[in-house]
């Protein structure tokens, strides 16, 4: 009787540890499944990226020297396929999106771990949240029907839409990404820095400049850096308030056309497998590696950084 | 005493009293509060004035009739009950995707992933590079991996090469989506899991349970608040995305509600993208395009207060 016990004890266990082990291996499973998704994206856009070889496109309208001139003409008799307009165009947007979302997100996480009250920063850090969780084509909405107007009212622009309407609408969307990375790096801080220099009489704004800004350094400018990254492959509020037009120029009053505006206003018109198709999924790759290079460079900063300064 | 030494001695007792007081640290001071406090009052101003103008433009609109009937007359009139609809179709499938996807990956990442192995190193870069991918590219991926190859494979094996589920669809707008929201359910799981106490696995261990056991019934039991925000967070991006479903399932127009997996349907961001760019007479759809943008806005937000109040109490629970 007991032998029998101790047998079914025995098989118990050894039940409850076959299904750990499946388990186990269910676990690492889903988790390759991640590093699974990644390589398909990769692969899928750029095997059909790769149909401008295989089907002989870059033998015809979209050899090199078309795809890399400067007019962007999909549908006409003799389509011309160049992506720098295109790059311009992103390039511009993520610019102004940069240089105005880092100074106000910078000083706002600054303020936020220096001066703000509890109940302030209490306040502050929830609507940050929420700004995060704005919908992109609410920002496009506002930024094409309702902004676009009133700043061209006031600085007298010639088109309504144009590269900086885009890039405040933008900057919008990237803030909340810099805020909480600059903001969780300040938070980290080791807190007898921050007292020490109290303690040398320091006043708030030293504490600031000198103690809380340079010490975490290296998130603020890999943050900056990753959200560039957002704002150049950032879709539904250029394709809303940039006024969509591939022009070749630096001057940020005209309308562009963005790498990601171009993907999304043109797929639903392309035939599957044809020439303008592929060339939509290069200029998706050309995206994709842009995003990849962005992020390297962010981590390899933020690495130099702290390893230069130790901060 | 002349004028000129009268003149220097007051120049240099004024300052000596710049240098001696703190006059300096408060002018300073004060110039950066104003600095840094601007900053923030732009940054919630330019929010605030977005709630404040879509709902002005829009509450008027949003009536009962409003959320229930479909559009018409070209969308000048009705409703947007069909894209109500379709958007939350879409969310139920995405978040059956990728929400049980998220927790078991983020508990890989916390309780059985060596942090030195490159495999947990690939895991968690994927993820990371999941979340910093365009979500235009992400489209991209959905239109040619499920609708053309997934989806073009089915059609050839099952259904004699007729076109049935390699065009877009609602499934594959779905898991195209779920790619989006993923890495979000991760991020707030893998939070909640890594403010378990190590003393309550401990506990598990010592009374024998496995890591299963341990991880089903004492772990996310334990990290549930967290499990919930990741969700709601996720449902919430989900709604408001548009980008990835602009060639995997999102339509124009239908007459009809989707009432299969392989059925377009209507979506509220894509309905006011199109709406706003597209529409024949953009200015007679306005206060319907601001109704609409209203509901998305207020779902979306509502979704999020919801997260933050969650998040709020799983601290509260921690530091209790």
């Amino acid at each position: 009787m007991e032998t029998k016990v101790f047998k079914s004890k025995g098989d118990l266990k050894f039940r409850r540890k076959l299904f750990d082990l499946i388990w186990k291996g269910f676990v690492y499973f889903i988790a390759f499944t991640s590093i699974l998704l990644i390589i398909f994206v990769i692969f899928f856009i750029l095997r059909e990226a790769f149909l401008l070889i295989s089907k002989g496109y870059i033998n015809s309208h979209a050899n090199l020297r078309n795809l890399f001139s400067d007019i962007w003409q999909p549908v006409s008799v003799e389509p011309k396929y160049g992506v720098i307009p295109l790059i311009i165009g992103s390039l511009k947007v993520m610019i102004v999106a940069t240089l105005i979302a880092s100074p106000l997100a910078v000083f706002a996480a600054l303020y936020v771990s220096v001066y703000a009250s509890n109940f302030l920063r209490e306040t502050i850090k929830p609507i940050i949240e929420l700004i995060a969780g704005l919908p992109t084509v609410v920002i496009g909405f506002f930024m094409l029907m309702v902004a676009a107007t009133f700043l061209q009212n006031v600085f007298g622009w010639d088109f309504r839409l144009n590269a900086i309407v885009g890039g405040i609408g933008v900057s919008l969307a990237i803030i909340p990404v810099i805020f909480t990375i600059s903001e969780d790096a300040m938070r980290a801080i080791p807190k007898h820095l921050i007292e020490s220099a109290y303690a040398l009489g320091a006043s708030k704004h030293h504490v600031a400049w000198k103690i809380v800004l340079p010490s975490s350094l290296s998130a603020v400018f890999s943050s900056i850096i990753f959200a560039a990254s957002r704002a150049f492959g950032e879709t539904m509020i250029v394709l809303m308030a940039t006024g969509n037009a591939p022009v070749p120029s630096f001057d940020f009053t005209l309308p562009v056309r963005t790498v990601s505006a171009t993907i999304a206003s043109e797929m639903a018109e392309v035939q599957i497998g044809d020439e303008h198709y592929a060339v939509l999924f290069f200029i998706g790759f050309v995206l994709l590696v842009a995003t990849l290079i962005f992020n390297l460079i962010s981590n390899y900063v933020y690495k130099y950084i702290k390893s230069r300064l130790g901060v | 005493m002349s004028l000129r030494s009268y003149w220097e001695s007051s120049i240099m007792g004024l300052r000596s009293y710049w240098e001696s007081t703190k006059i300096r640290y408060k002018i300073g001071d004060f110039l950066t509060y104003f600095l840094l406090a601007v900053s923030v009052i732009l940054i919630v101003g330019f929010f605030a004035i977005i709630l404040a103008v879509i709902f002005l433009g829009g509450y008027e609109r949003v009536t009962w009739e409003f959320l229930t009937q479909a559009p018409e007359h070209g969308m000048t009139e009705g409703g947007i009950f069909p894209a109500i609809i379709g958007t939350v179709l879409l969310v139920i499938v995405t978040t059956i995707f990728s929400v049980p996807l998220g927790i078991i990956t983020a508990v890989y990442l916390v309780e059985y992933g060596n942090k030195e192995s490159a495999f947990y190193k690939f895991v968690n870069g994927s993820i990371n590079l999941l979340a910093s991918i365009p979500t235009i590219v992400i489209g991209m991926f959905g239109l040619a991996f499920f609708v053309v190859y997934i989806g073009g494979m089915i059609d050839n094996t099952f259904y004699g090469g007729k076109l049935t589920w390699g065009k877009p669809a609602l499934i594959w707008a779905g898991l195209t989506m779920g790619l989006v929201s993923l890495p979000v359910v991760v991020a707030s799981v893998r939070e909640a899991l890594e403010a378990v106490p190590e003393n309550l696995k401990e506990a598990s261990f010592a009374l024998g349970a496995t890591k299963m056991e341990t991880v089903l019934k004492v772990i996310l039991p334990r990290a549930f608040t967290g499990v919930l925000t990741g969700t709601i967070l996720g449902v919430s991006r989900s709604t408001g995305e548009v980008a990835p479903v602009l060639f995997t399932g999102a339509a124009y127009f239908l007459p009809y509600l989707p009432s299969s997996l392989t059925d377009q349907f209507m979506e509220l961001g894509y309905h006011i993208y199109v709406m706003a760019t597209q529409s024949v007479d953009v200015d007679a759809t306005l206060p319907i395009q601001f109704a609409t943008t209203l509901v998305l806005l207020a779902i979306t937000f509502i979704l999020n207060v919801l997260a933050i109040i969650v998040r709020r109490r799983l601290r509260r629970e921690l530091y209790v």
